[in-house]
């Protein structure tokens, strides 16, 4: 039985050598040709100092080599940060140098782009390139360790000391409130709960074809490549540039053949908006799952009379519980307008809602959803407050003591069949095409601009993506901006994903009673004005 | 015919490339392989042209081929403007 994440892959190669672990543009990667090649990556880092716990991050486009750090990183007992390839060197140096990284598995034009943005002294000791050779003026850690040489060092797995199951398999970096991205913690004990329950529950096999559409910072990701794993089965990395043309998808899913689909939901509409979905079949498309933001109804009955025959299920879980909820999807009834519920607790999760007396709500009535069990994160990289916020000491009987829970902040109610309907946030954070963000993040960002006096940042829904975000901003006196400026100013420092949609000048901000920028006001007007007109992208 | 790739290259530079004000937008630059439009700024770049040219684009011409540099765009855009003169 498999107690750490790289024993998955242990497993499989043992039973399934010869089967295709990683596609990925037509390259493939046979079970033991990955559990080889990441044992002698493994070995690389232990020969240069790297070990258990230590923090591990890669650098690259979502490729057989970033899947291979994966393994490679957790074999070496450390621990694998997956930083995103699209984001602003400066987030990425910042992570970078929040978690104290001491090894990288990247290439030469990503690490000659990222190096100079890199804190001194930079804690990396070393540097794994994929490929390419970095730029001569270039500086370089310590040890510098090229990919063609690792097919020299023996194929053995490192020898102990190995983790615990307690210990961190990664650390995915999430928008922060306070303006600088968190890292949540996972172990591997708390990641295989969750990879246990979902191999279990979708019934993965050997012969199934995963997609991997999610970037592999995103914890969508976990599914993807470690229930594949787990199984024996194919993980087939959704080549970037298809994630632009639904209608490209589309023909990709039927020709790689995917059985198991799992995305945000703003995927799946695109394809049913653009993707042209009755010129295929998808006979072997049986289970598509969907997480990160709501499905809004019309959309996905529309996903269901395209491909009838699939199985499908909405996940809920922040990153902090990998997914506690799920709901199995059967008919949708053509009035629907009710938002599709998050479901039941996994097997081996508990979930409940709670007041703002901290007593656990009846049925029906609105709370916090509140969640326990082993698939919790350890809390937040180097934070230790607010962790102590997430995650709390919870009296269920006073004679078992306290048990630690994590608080969504998710407001929820129950319905009579048991299911939970999703209802809001506690807080200002949201969705928008399945990222959350803190929109305290971005205001942020805009307030260290020198010519902003006042800035709030909206979510304004969205039925496709989930939410626009509008900035409203205000100039110091004589201080000229456009919203190019800020744009360009903005995507220095947080990721596209994050950028705001609409920025909006005036002269003040109004103001609630308190004092406070009124936020619903500006909404409200932003709303107003927009219905007038015709919504910018047509829907059918 | 008024100028087509101008607005285009202009929205591109505005949009998608406000993070490096000195690069300039090609004809023939591959914005998709490139990374310069993704899969969050394909609709932008629908809806920008559909209510600039005052044209509809159909899901069945949402793919790569139409897409993947000005140039492509622009011939989408003509192509579409010559089959049913623009009423907005």
């Amino acid at each position: 039985m498999a107690y750490l994440l790289h024993q998955l892959l242990t497993n499989s190669a043992r039973r399934y050598p010869d089967n295709v672990a990683v596609s990925a543009r037509n390259r493939n990667i046979a079970y033991q040709d990955l559990d080889k090649i990441s044992n002698q990556l493994a070995g690389a880092l232990r020969a240069n100092g790297i070990g258990r716990g230590n923090r591990v991050g890669f650098y690259l486009n979502k490729s057989i080599e970033s899947i291979v750090a994966i393994f490679g990183i957790l074999k070496a007992g450390a621990v694998y940060v997956p930083l995103d390839p699209g984001a602003p060197v400066k987030r990425v140096a910042y992570i970078i140098g929040n978690c104290a990284m001491k090894g990288l598995v990247t290439n030469g034009k990503k690490w000659t782009a990222l190096q100079p943005a890199l804190p001194e002294p930079s804690s990396l000791c070393c540097l794994v390139l994929a490929d390419g050779n970095p730029a001569g003026d270039a500086l370089l850690p310590g040890a510098v360790v090229k990919w063609g040489d690792l097919s020299q060092l023996p194929p053995d797995p490192p020898q102990p000391p190995f983790p615990i199951e307690d210990d961190l398999a990664y650390i995915l970096y999430t928008s922060g409130s306070t303006g600088e991205p968190k890292g949540v913690m996972i172990s591997n004990r708390a990641s295989l709960t969750f990879v246990d329950w979902a191999s279990e529950t979708f019934n993965v096999g050997s012969c199934d074809r995963l997609s991997s559409h999610a970037p592999l910072h995103f914890d969508l990701s976990i599914f993807d490549i470690f229930a594949s794993v787990n199984a024996g089965a194919s993980v087939i990395l959704v080549p970037e540039e298809l994630s632009v043309f639904p209608r490209d998808l589309a023909r990709w899913i039927e020709q790689q053949q995917i059985t198991v689909w799992y995305s945000v939901p703003s995927i799946l509409t695109g394809m049913v908006l653009y993707g042209e979905l009755s010129r295929f079949g998808f006979e072997r498309l049986r289970t598509i799952l969907f997480a990160g933001e709501i499905f809004p109804a019309k959309y996905l009955r529309q996903l269901i009379s395209f491909i009838p025959r699939a199985e499908y299920y909405n996940l809920y879980g922040p990153t902090e519980t990998n997914v506690c909820t799920y709901y199995k999807v059967d008919q949708i009834a053509p009035d629907a307008v009710d938002a599709l519920p998050i479901g039941k607790a996994c097997n081996n999760t508990e979930v409940f809602a709670v007041n703002d007396q901290l007593q656990i709500v009846a049925d029906g009535e609105v709370g916090e959803l509140w969640v326990r069990g082993p698939s919790l994160m350890n809390g937040y990289w180097g934070l230790a407050e607010r962790t102590s916020r997430a995650l709390v000491p919870f009296g269920f009987n006073p004679a078992l003591g306290n048990q630690m829970v994590y608080r969504t902040g998710d407001l929820v109610k129950k319905e009579p069949d048991g299911n939970y309907l999703f209802l809001g946030r506690r807080d200002n954070q949201i969705k928008s095409r399945g990222y959350r963000i803190e929109l305290g993040e971005i205001e942020t960002a805009l307030y260290s601009h020198p010519a902003l006096a006042e800035v709030a940042v909206i979510a304004v829904p969205d039925d496709e993506i989930g939410n626009i975000i509008k900035a409203v901003v205000v100039t110091r006196q004589d201080m000229q901006l456009t919203a190019a400026d800020l744009d360009r100013f903005c995507s220095e420092r947080i990721p596209k994903y994050m950028l705001p949609g609409v920025i909006e000048f005036r002269t003040a901000l109004p103001k609630t009673s308190t004092g406070k920028t009124d936020k619903t006001l500006l909404l409200r007007e932003h709303l107003a004005t927009t219905n007038k007109t015709e919504k910018k992208v047509s829907v059918t | 015919m008024s100028n087509i790739e101008q607005p285009i290259k202009d929205y591109i530079a505005r949009e998608f490339l406000f993070d490096s004000p000195e690069k300039i937008v090609g004809n023939d630059d591959l914005l998709i392989q490139d990374g310069i439009i993704d899969s969050l700024g394909i609709f932008l770049m629908i809806s920008f042209i559909e209510q600039e040219f005052g044209i509809k684009v159909q899901p069945a011409e949402v793919v790569l081929e139409n897409f993947e540099s000005v140039t492509a765009i622009r011939n989408l855009v003509m192509s579409k403007m010559a089959a049913k003169p623009a009423s907005v």
